[in-house]
């Protein structure tokens, strides 16, 4: 029994101990929206310092840093992934926060929206353009996208959120609305907690880090599963190469934004300022622009880097130079880029 | 099957359970073998016949030197074991290199010979050790054969050093054979105190250094030399974390099974020297290549000429045992000159002064850094071109990134690696010794010789200090351990 006694005082110590710890690392609070999918609660900080040292504020609809504008304003609504979700950097680092300033300096009195949201691809940019057009009634979009987005990413089906599916025609693509998200049991149980321990990573992250544990588990290669001897990667190993039909996937994106979107495609950072896009890249940038969708590629700005030893990618406490989220450099080279595009677009002025 | 994956600990489970229900020792062994060789098959099934033809050769070889009374033919089993053995790895490990290089060196007269489709079996470098010193130690008389194929069997396809060392001797292991094995609360109270130590080196410090380390060696033109630094020190924490953390959950689910496996690391970066180094580095590896290559080729014996043209010789082999590229030839070599210039200083210095420990550990601790750029760099050229950054040599462009987690981690690892030395440098001074003693007490622990397996930390009695520890490790385990684990290094070995 006394046993018993010190094992659980050296344990709960311990666990009073994590308290602090977790939230130095993070600090979300968030629910499950039936149209949105999971989004951080109205009102909520969030505190990030996994990748970065960032915090953000979140109001309604999954919308970063700021209340909901008067119906009259110019309203500029960023869709894209975590790299615009950036819960690597503070609200006023992000670039919708940069773009908003940069287009009042140049007499677009425009109010940018930041509805990122982490995995998303650009099935779910449509299906949440689709959305936010009813809620929110943007007047441009801006749709952050990378190669994988309209590739892989955009196709895959166990992600919980929109992906692509073919509609029986030959070229013909659809969105499917998002399947019933894991997450959602995450965020069932968390509200069943009392506020104060819902919030604290240190109760809420068991919940999560149990289910990353069963994907983990599901995930274990087959029991005797062995590489084929002509060493040749074998079905399990090789990643499925299949083209992809771009071309149909942006004219939906079109469509959902009502023709109104501007995309800013994030490349690759070569030390230097160089910059090689990869098929899929050409492939976007090219389509785009064949189908009169307004593209700014954020290698259009390596060149306003401010010494070849940075990078707009990646932050020290995670992955390595050049990898992992657009750091403050990033977000102010994105600003940058967008700001030009969106001031030359003769169509902006006329929507003003 | 890692050690680290939830599967293997549900295999370990059912292992002991059944070694705890079964009653004959000979039905034990018989389990153990039958459960060793579904571990190796999990890996990869196709190759259980390699280890059984291995074993079965050297089994056989073994019994025909032990009967036979001629010089001759015990020499001539021997060179069939030894051949058999070698041949084997040198085809499956070795075949491609071989012709790569003969291509390059001939290719411009027209001859190319087509790369061979093999694939590495998981563990061939080590097993092929472990019998090799079977039959030698037979030849020379300083082990009896063994008289049962299953014990034999046993030793050779034992799982929990089966994949990557630390490499057993027969006459190590093969007496332990006739006690009775099964989990006992004591051998299963250390066991699992050093599996968890294992696994706490494995998860929450090496596959934290890989993210930091993988970046910049995958891609080191992209890095500046001071990111080039730290990624190289990562790597130094990284592969000692990686490799002792495999050898203490070997050794302790080894212990928990009811056999002890011989010490494979003693904190090699405290050493001093680059000697000390290697007697604490990978010690059942050196130890071999010593016992078993470097004194047949004549050792210290001949001539101080001849000793360091063996060192090397011993050196650059045992670089290539890790892999089939000229990386691990140049670290091997490097090696080897360093403990050749070691020795001459040594000898030059003779008794008239002494070097500074720290100064030494120093000088040390930079080559070893050093040397592990061609260890695990991708290429030649990629460990040339991170050399030269490091000297700050030619093209220092790249770009600057300084992780946060190395500094914790590292911090973390410089603790451990004081309190390790204190340990071993207490007992010299028996005030340190009392108070050490005393402050473990505190948390219930207690520094303990397990035999041949070295000294370790095991839990001795219950408190709320060590409770709190225990607690706060396994808390740190669950939040930060990244959920893909990555492959044990050694594996690829």
């Amino acid at each position: 029994m006394r046993r018993c006694l010190k094992v659980f005082a050296g344990g709960l110590a311990a666990v009073v101990t994590m308290i602090p710890v977790g939230e130095s690392l993070e600090h979300l609070r968030w629910h499950q929206d039936p149209d949105l999918g999971g989004v951080f609660n109205p009102g909520s900080r969030v505190v990030w310092r996994t990748e970065g040292n960032g915090t953000s504020h979140w109001t309604e609809h999954g919308i970063r840093g700021r209340g909901l504008p008067d119906t009259n304003a110019f309203l500029v609504l960023a869709l894209g992934d975590s790299f615009t979700e950036a819960l690597q950097v503070n609200d006023d680092k992000v670039y919708t926060s940069l773009l908003e300033r940069e287009l009042r300096q140049r007499g677009i009195p425009a109010v940018v929206l930041n509805a990122g949201k982490s995995g998303a691809s650009a099935a779910d940019h449509i299906w949440r353009a689709r959305l936010f057009k009813r809620l929110l009634h943007p007047s441009w979009f801006i749709v952050q996208v990378e190669d994988a987005d309209f590739t892989s990413k955009g196709w895959d089906a166990s992600r919980g959120n929109s992906y692509f599916r073919r509609n029986g025609t030959h070229d013909g693509v659809e969105v499917a609305p998002p399947p019933p998200n894991p997450e959602a049991r995450t965020a069932k149980l968390l509200g069943k907690l009392p506020g104060w321990f819902s919030e604290r990573l240190t109760f809420a992250y068991p919940i999560r880090r149990t289910q990353e544990f069963q994907a983990w588990l599901k995930n274990e290669p087959p029991w005797f599963h062995a590489p084929p001897m002509d060493g040749a990667k074998s079905a399990l190993d090789a990643p499925s190469t299949a083209q992809y039909p771009i071309g149909a996937e942006l004219d939906l994106l079109k469509e959902a934004c009502g023709g109104h979107l501007t995309l800013l495609l994030l490349t690759s950072y070569r030390l230097g300022g160089g910059c090689e896009l990869n098929a899929a890249e050409q492939a976007i940038a090219g389509l785009a622009r064949a189908k009169g969708i307004s593209c700014t590629r954020l290698d259009q700005g390596f060149g306003m880097i401010s010494s070849p030893r940075r990078s707009p990618y990646g932050f020290d406490n995670l992955l390595g130079f050049n990898r992992g989220h657009l750091n403050p450099e990033g977000h102010r080279i994105a600003a940058a880029v967008l700001s030009r595009e969106l001031a030359a677009l003769s169509s902006v002025h006329a929507l003003q | 099957m890692l050690f680290s994956s939830p599967r293997f600990l549900v295999f370990l489970a059912v292992v002991l359970a059944v070694l705890g229900l079964l009653s004959s020792r000979t039905l034990k062994l018989r389990f153990l073998a039958a459960a060793s060789c579904f571990f190796y098959a999990a890996w990869d099934w196709r190759f259980l016949s390699l280890l059984f033809a291995v074993s079965a050769i050297d089994y056989y070889c073994a019994w025909r030197i032990h009967d036979a009374h001629i010089v001759g033919r015990r020499r001539a089993w021997l060179a069939l074991s030894l051949c058999s053995n070698l041949g084997l790895l040198g085809y499956f490990k070795y075949a491609n290199f071989f012709l790569d290089n003969f291509n390059g060196l001939f290719g411009a007269w027209g001859s190319h010979i087509p790369a061979a489709h093999v694939l590495l079996p998981a563990g061939i470098s080590f097993y092929t050790f472990k019998t090799m010193s079977y039959t030698i130690d037979v030849y020379r008389r300083e082990l009896e054969p063994c008289h049962s194929w299953i014990n034999y069997a046993t030793f050779v396809t034992f799982f929990p050093e089966l994949i990557a060392g630390p490499i057993v001797r027969g006459s190590v292991f093969l007496p332990q054979m006739t006690r009775d094995i099964g989990p006992a609360r004591e051998r299963m109270v250390s066991g699992l105190t050093l599996f968890g130590q294992g696994l706490i080196k494995k998860l929450l410090f090496a596959d934290r250094l890989a993210t930091i380390a993988d970046p910049i060696f995958g891609n080191p033109a992209l890095y500046a030399p001071a990111t080039i630094w730290c990624g190289v020190l990562a790597y130094a924490l990284q592969i000692y974390c990686d490799f002792s953390g495999y050898s203490d959950m070997a050794i302790g689910t080894a212990r928990m099974i009811g056999y002890d496996l011989p010490e494979n690391f003693r904190m090699p970066y405290t050493s001093s020297s680059i000697t000390e180094f290697w007697r604490r580095w990978h010690i059942t590896l050196s130890t071999w290549l010593r016992d078993y290559l470097y004194i047949p080729l004549g050792g210290n014996r001949r001539g101080h000429l001849r000793m360091h043209v063996n060192l090397m010789l011993t050196m650059l082999l045992g670089g290539l045992w890790h892999g089939a590229s000229w990386n691990f030839v140049l670290w091997g070599g490097l090696h080897g000159f360093a403990l050749a210039v070691h020795k001459l200083f040594v000898k030059w210095r003779g008794q008239r002064f002494q070097v500074p420990v720290w100064l030494g550990w120093m000088l040390t601790f930079l080559f070893v850094l050093l040397t592990w750029v061609p260890f695990r760099a991708r290429s030649f050229a990629a460990s040339l071109l991170m050399l030269r950054k490091m000297l700050f040599l030619g093209d220092l462009s790249g770009g600057l990134w300084s992780p946060t987690w190395l500094r914790w981690l590292a911090a973390a690892a410089v603790l451990g690696h004081l309190m390790g030395w204190l340990m071993e440098k207490a007992p010299q001074a028996p005030g340190m010794d009392k108070l050490l003693s005393r402050g473990l007490d505190w948390f219930g622990f207690r520094w303990s010789a397990l035999g041949i397996s070295g000294v370790y930390l095991t839990p001795a009695r219950v408190t709320v200090a060590g409770s709190y520890v225990v607690c706060l490790v396994l808390l740190l385990l669950f939040y930060f351990v990244p959920m893909n684990t990555n492959p044990f290094i050694y594996f690829q070995f």
